[in-house]
């Protein structure tokens, strides 16, 4: 187990360093390049050159990537905090610290400010958006697998097809339809300040049932599948002859043999949930990673849109990681090779 | 004289036979199929059927913006008619769509064909690669890749195959090796067969039955991610109308005008649940 854990680790580490190579290439890649932006559309060439030159951005890409690595590890300073280039960038850390992801030129402020504030935001709204689907979920998948064929399946199959075919800013847009615009219970935007008139938690309400309802669907029908093909199992035919009522057959036996597969398909869920996240913030302009990630993007903030990459990037890692170690450890089955 | 077949009959029942081979058995799969091409018959007749050139503006209609006589879904703040839009909207959606999805499933398909059927090197250096594009949160990696390459029809092809021919080769590489052990692989092998024929001729048409299925279901989801980088302003430039940069323009509305966001969401939702059903169905025949 100890030894399938580490190589798995090993495993990572090679996928973390390849993937982010491929991260910085990719993002190398858009027009503007920093200097460009730094000094505006009407800078001359000769002018961008010089600034490139300074920046080390005229290096070949593997110098460069290193270059980045290095800045990030703490090793090297950041150039663009030379105070000599006079661009007014300072980090109150110093300029070499371990986990330097270099200055915002949207904000013109270090990545990690900028950063603290909608990590929390998204991290309480996944929170609580995780809360309510895992029970929701099994709930739904339980008792529609417990019960497959009949016309409770039927039903609540159908309604999670749907509901997984709503793409989110169409369910946020339904939901707003109904909620704000016809009944006025709730805010239409959530940009997480109290007024007078909602407070914080009914800022929350909408962007957590957009998530969930996005993401409920398609893992109960996944845990519905499981225990579908759990309650044909030989075991489950030796309890009912022997007596056992149905509860206790689907309670006892069923279900902790069925969530085997669902458990890791709950935990690799985070990675959709933050796509989901990015399109939900949009909708209701909540002030987390995704709406930033977005208009980073937009901006053509290189280093934010690099730095909350590696960080989706490190959380899909960790859960797939978490993932394959919790299928091993709950099915004595698997080999490990 | 009696046993002569009439030649017109013949070819009606042909033709019925061929109808119902491809006319999927389960009633999911025929409402999906149906809705798909309700779709596809309002997109194509979108020049004739719509009331109003897509980017016109009814100067008139901006005193009552909602739903009238004259415009029967409304106009936006614009005055240009939401049903107009909607039809011309389902034309840009209907054709890159089927484009981005045809291009992710060649590519799958090549790439899982070739791990399944060479295995070793050239089966882990894709797998290898697959994973890695795997383990980027999708929509992150549209996000970084158009705000990269900017939006265009075929940036957006480009991404949607880059995201999703991994997880399409995944499973025609699963097919592939299982359908490699089969008696007429070895027998094309035997025949001396190019790899190429066994590959595509011989191993894919099998493969075929629950690819279809997957089709339809990546066809649904690019459908979604078309939509949604059009809501996050990273679809086709405007003023074209689509669906999602519908939704978009109209979304700080909602409480005033709710209809403006509501009926080309709404219309977005009809089109993914077709190809859902459709996907849904096509499994259940398997």
């Amino acid at each position: 187990m100890l030894a399938f854990a580490l190589r798995r680790i090993v495993q990572l580490l090679v996928t973390a360093i390849i993937s982010s190579f491929l991260l910085f290439v990719v993002t190398e890649f858009s027009p503007g390049t920093v200097s460009r932006q730094i000094l505006g559309p009407y800078a001359l060439p000769n002018q961008v050159a010089l600034l490139d030159q300074k920046l080390g951005l005229s290096q070949p890409l593997p110098q460069r990537y290193l270059n980045w690595l290095s800045i990030l590890a703490g090793l090297k300073a950041n150039p663009l905090g030379d105070p000599a280039l006079g661009l007014d960038l300072s980090d109150s850390r110093g300029d070499r610290y371990f986990g330097n992801f270099g200055y915002s030129l949207m904000f013109k402020q270090p990545v990690r400010d900028v950063l603290r504030e909608p990590l929390e935001n998204s991290a309480l709204l996944g929170a609580v958006a995780m809360v309510l689907i895992v029970p929701l979920s099994l709930f739904v998948g339980i008792l529609a697998g417990a019960n497959a064929g009949t016309r409770l399946d039927r039903v609540l199959s159908f309604g999670c097809l749907i509901v997984t075919s709503i793409p989110e800013y169409a369910a946020g847009v339904i939901l707003l339809t109904i909620f704000v615009s016809y009944f006025n219970w709730l805010p239409g935007t959530s940009p997480l300040l109290a007024t007078e008139e909602w407070s914080i938690a009914s800022q929350l309400v909408l962007p957590v049932a957009v998530l969930t309802l996005a993401t409920v669907g398609y893992v109960a029908r996944i845990v519905r599948a499981s225990m579908a093909d759990t309650m044909t199992k030989p075991y489950v035919r030796t309890a009912l002859l022997k007596g056992l009522t149905k509860r206790q057959i689907v309670t006892r036996h069923v279900i902790r043999n069925g969530m085997i597969p669902p458990m890791t398909v709950l935990l690799l869920q985070l990675n959709w949930l933050i796509g989901g996240v990015v399109v939900c913030e949009s909708i209701f302009a909540y002030p987390g990673v995704g709406r930033l990630l977005l208009q980073a993007g937009l901006f053509g903030d290189l280093a934010l849109v690099q730095t909350i990459t590696l960080l989706s990037l490190a959380i899909a890692a960790v859960t797939q990681l978490l993932a394959d170690i919790s299928y091993v450890a709950l099915n004595p089955r698997v080999r490990l090779t | 004289m009696m046993h002569v077949r009439d030649p017109r009959k013949s070819t009606v029942s042909a033709n019925r036979r061929l109808w119902r081979h491809f006319w999927p058995k389960a009633v999911s799969a025929r409402f999906g199929i149906s809705l798909i091409l309700f779709w596809i018959v309002l997109a194509l007749l979108a020049p004739w059927i719509s009331p109003y050139p897509p980017n016109a503006q009814d100067m008139a209609a901006l005193a009552d913006l909602g739903p009238s006589a004259a415009h029967w879904l409304g106009t936006d703040l614009l005055g240009r008619d939401i049903l107009s839009r909607i039809l011309w909207g389902a034309r840009t959606t209907l054709v890159v769509v089927p484009v981005a999805t045809a291009s992710a499933f060649g590519v799958g398909t090549a790439i899982g064909l070739a791990s399944g059927y060479f295995g070793g090197l050239v089966d882990r250096a894709i797998s290898g690669l697959s994973d890695i594009i795997l383990s980027f949160p999708t929509l992150v990696l549209y996000i970084v890749l158009i705000a990269s390459i900017g939006p265009s029809l075929i940036n957006i092809v480009i991404a949607i195959t880059l995201a999703s021919a991994p997880s399409i080769g995944r499973i025609v590489r699963g097919l592939t090796l299982e359908l490699r052990s089969q008696g007429y692989v070895a027998a094309a092998e035997m025949r001396g067969e190019s790899t190429l024929f066994t590959l595509f001729f011989e191993i894919l048409p099998n493969a075929r039955g629950p690819l279809l299925a997957d089709l339809s279901m990546r066809a649904g989801l690019a459908v979604v991610t078309v939509g949604t980088l059009g809501f996050l302003g990273l679809g086709l430039p405007p003023p074209d109308p689509d669906w999602g940069s519908m939704v978009a323009e109209n979304v700080t509305m909602i409480p005033v005008y709710p209809y403006m966001a509501l009926f080309p969401g709404l219309a977005m939702c009809s089109l993914v649940i077709g190809f859902s059903m459709l996907a849904d169905g096509l499994e259940e025949e398997q």
